[in-house]
């Protein structure tokens, strides 16, 4: 009866705190995406109420009746930090000789978020990652992780972390059954239930007794997943995850951190060279260069960047479509109005950069000429483009 | 910290090589027994008494010409003594009915004790591997991204060593008790030991805590190579560096002694007091040091080289 009472008492606090969540994340709105990202929200609300709930149960078995008032404070205190962000980094930054590997990054990764982490091969995304769980003291600066640094209390800051960082090295002379097992000690509250939960999320139960020296990239990846997954982490951080995976395989992870991103409400931190990767995967992407972070903006924002888009008009007569073109632009030009860049001759036709209305203007013209149109499209800019743009042009990969 | 220990060992014993050298071992000391037994056979253990009493006689005689002024025979005053110990000794055996050990059960546990060297050399590679294995196999990231602190993580690999240790050291007391009872028997079991120190007092203690005294004094050089490779191990994340340097100094030790005894600061060196034996017995290499000072020396080692560890493996960034 107890245990009942106390449960509800604990609950009452749960739905206090999802409250205070909801306002948090509509003020954060605008940095997402629109609108299914108020959707997963709400998702990520109800994962952290069951949660909470579920942790209440544990907790209240293994207390003394006494101090269910300081356990629900505890509660309430927790489930504060649990309002901001995931991770915070605040003006880190290492020094090794007279280098500075990386200088003075900052930036949030919210609850329910897939964050990239972007930038060429030495650009500190490894260090970074390093330091923020904290392989690597840093030289400057802190990280929170739920709201606890990892300097001071590393204990508790890491426990909600699972991380793989660069290659998923294993113990090669175990079997992965016992390789998660190993994990599992070290983590409060794990039981077998657990390790074949993760065995079956990342699909390798029918491999999982086999020694890891047998297994192939793939599944050392699989399998370092199922190991940063073990203990239900709040923040995941992977370090080129994709790594060894076949396309089927990479699709497979990343329908599957969509999954954990929006249904546990885990912030999912994701470092590659992979552009294309990054575009498909992330909502918010940071781009670091030399230790720098250069940019973090939404994937959407950055592939839009350039606020134009380049246009293709699908025409046979080119230079009657560059002669229309021209005049065009000199007529605007006359107004006042400057184009970007001018028109440029691809395989099937010409491209430039229009606004909306100017696409609907130049299709008349040419209409007008007799130039004849097969099909006018957006010629995608990419985020290699933005990538390239805002690194100066650094080679990639 | 149960189950990190519980996570140190299941890295020891989930290995074939730990089962490998617990079989060569095992091959090794039923070898030596094959060696001693196998062939000969057993027959001068039959009748100590004689053989005691004969030796009272041989004893008394030489000491009788040795005295005797008129003698050619000269001796010093030195082997005078050891020889009239060794009288005394034979003498209380035969008063008190007291067998030696040569020929007993437990005088095979005795004699193998001579194995733990080779126990040091399988710890020292158990050692040298257990930090060094997860820096050269990348998994010292995951291990460090647990809760756990880095020093609870150390002490773990630390203990598992010695628990590891004590495995073999058990495995080789097992061992010998298997093939001495083979060859000799159990009827020994309750034997007493009598010996002599030099400055004439008798020990008279069950053989039992007698073979548990010698394992244990055995373990001091043990433990301090084992801890140096652990040091070596961690300072550089090499295995084979670890484990070589640590061999070689475990064989170089005693060589290294006997030079450095002609100075005065040889008295602060590790390997003069690794074999404390020299100071249950009275006769220590350096004349005036006595068991608490040496205790305290390797108490003062041991200390400052786990001190070097654990500060390393705790600062130390992990790339």
């Amino acid at each position: 009866m107890g245990v009942f009472l106390r449960k509800k008492k604990v609950f009452l606090n749960c739905s206090e705190y999802v409250n205070r969540h909801r306002n948090g994340t509509t003020t954060q709105g605008d940095e997402f995406v629109g609108k299914n990202k108020r959707k997963r929200a709400e998702v990520n609300n109800q994962s952290t109420v069951t949660n909470g709930v579920n942790r209440a149960q544990q907790e209240s078995e293994q207390q003394p009746e006494q101090q269910s008032e300081q356990q629900s404070e505890q509660l309430e205190y927790e489930s504060e930090l649990r309002q901001g962000p995931v991770l915070i980094l605040r003006n880190v930054s290492k020094v090794i000789g007279r280098r500075k590997i990386v200088d003075n990054v900052s930036f949030e990764v919210p609850r329910g978020e897939i964050f990239g982490f972007l930038g060429p091969n030495g650009a500190g995304k490894t260090t970074t990652i390093r330091l923020i769980v904290g392989l690597m003291r840093m030289s400057e600066g802190e990280v929170l992780i739920n709201g606890y640094s990892i300097k001071s209390d590393f204990a508790k800051a890491i426990m909600k972390v699972g991380a793989v960082v660069e290659n998923p090295e294993m113990y090669k002379y175990m079997t992965g059954y016992q390789n998660l097992v190993h994990f599992a000690r070290l983590i409060p509250g794990i039981g077998k239930e657990r390790i074949e939960e993760v065995v079956k999320l990342v699909r390798l139960e029918t491999r999982i007794h086999e020694k890891v020296s047998k297994y192939s990239l793939g599944m050392r990846q699989r399998l370092g997943i199922a190991q940063a997954l073990l203990r239900k982490p709040d923040l995941l951080i992977l370090d080129e995850p994709t790594n060894g995976l076949d396309p089927a395989g990479i699709r497979e992870m990343r329908d599957y951190l969509r999954e954990v991103a929006q249904t546990e409400g885990t912030a999912v931190f994701v470092s590659s060279h992979l552009l294309a990767e990054m575009e498909l995967m992330c909502d918010r992407v940071a781009i670091i260069q030399q230790g720098q972070l250069k940019a973090v903006k939404p994937v959407r924002e950055l592939v839009r960047m350039q606020g134009k888009k380049a246009v293709v008009f699908e025409v046979e007569q080119k230079e009657e479509a560059l002669h229309e073109i021209r005049k065009y632009l000199l007529e605007r030009a006359s107004q006042g109005e400057v184009l970007e860049r001018g028109a440029e001759l691809v395989d099937d036709g010409v491209e430039l950069v229009l606004e909306r209305e100017q696409i609907a203007d130049l299709n008349n013209r040419f209409a007008e000429a007799g130039v004849r149109v097969y099909g006018i499209r957006h010629s995608k800019v990419s985020l290699e483009d933005s990538f390239l743009e805002l690194t100066g042009g650094e080679q990639v990969v | 910290m149960f189950n990190l220990l519980l996570n140190e060992n299941m890295k020891i014993y989930r290995r074939w090589r730990t089962w490998i050298m617990s079989a060569i071992l095992i091959l090794l000391m039923a070898f030596s027994f094959v060696i001693t037994y196998g062939f000969v056979g057993i027959d001068e253990a039959t009748d100590w008494r004689a053989q005691s009493e004969e030796r009272v006689m041989q004893l008394k005689s030489s000491l009788a010409e040795a005295t005797n002024p008129n003698s050619e025979q000269m001796m010093d005053a030195e082997s005078l003594k050891v020889m009239q110990n060794e009288l005394k000794l034979e003498q209380h055996r035969l008063e008190k009915d007291i067998a030696p050990t040569n020929y007993t059960l437990w005088g095979e546990v005795l004699r193998m004790s001579a194995f733990v060297s080779l126990v040091i050399i399988f710890v020292v590679i158990i050692a040298a591997d257990s930090v060094a294995s997860e820096f050269s196999a990348g998994t010292i990231k995951l291990l460090l991204l647990q809760p756990a602190s880095r020093s609870k993580i150390l002490l773990a690999k630390y203990l598992s060593v010695f628990l590891f240790a004590l495995f073999m050291v058990l495995l080789v007391m097992a061992t010998a008790l298997i093939g001495g009872s083979i060859v000799h028997g159990i009827g020994g079991l309750g034997d007493t030991y009598l010996s002599l120190t030099a400055s004439g007092e008798f020990i008279e203690r069950n053989m039992l805590l007698h073979t548990l005294i010698t394992y244990g004094l055995q373990c001091v050089s043990l433990v301090f190579v084992a801890t140096i490779a652990f040091l070596i191990s961690t300072v550089f994340r090499s295995s084979v560096m670890a484990i070589s340097i640590a061999i070689v100094i475990q064989f170089l030790a005693p060589v290294a002694t006997i030079f450095v005894l002609q100075y005065d600061w040889a008295k602060f060196i590790l390997f003069v007091h690794m074999d404390l034996t020299q100071y249950l017995n009275g006769t220590p290499l350096i004349k005036g040091i006595d068991m608490p000072f040496a205790v305290s020396v390797l108490a003062a080692y041991f200390i400052v080289l786990n001190g070097i560890t654990w500060l390393l493996f705790n600062r130390r960034d992990v790339a």
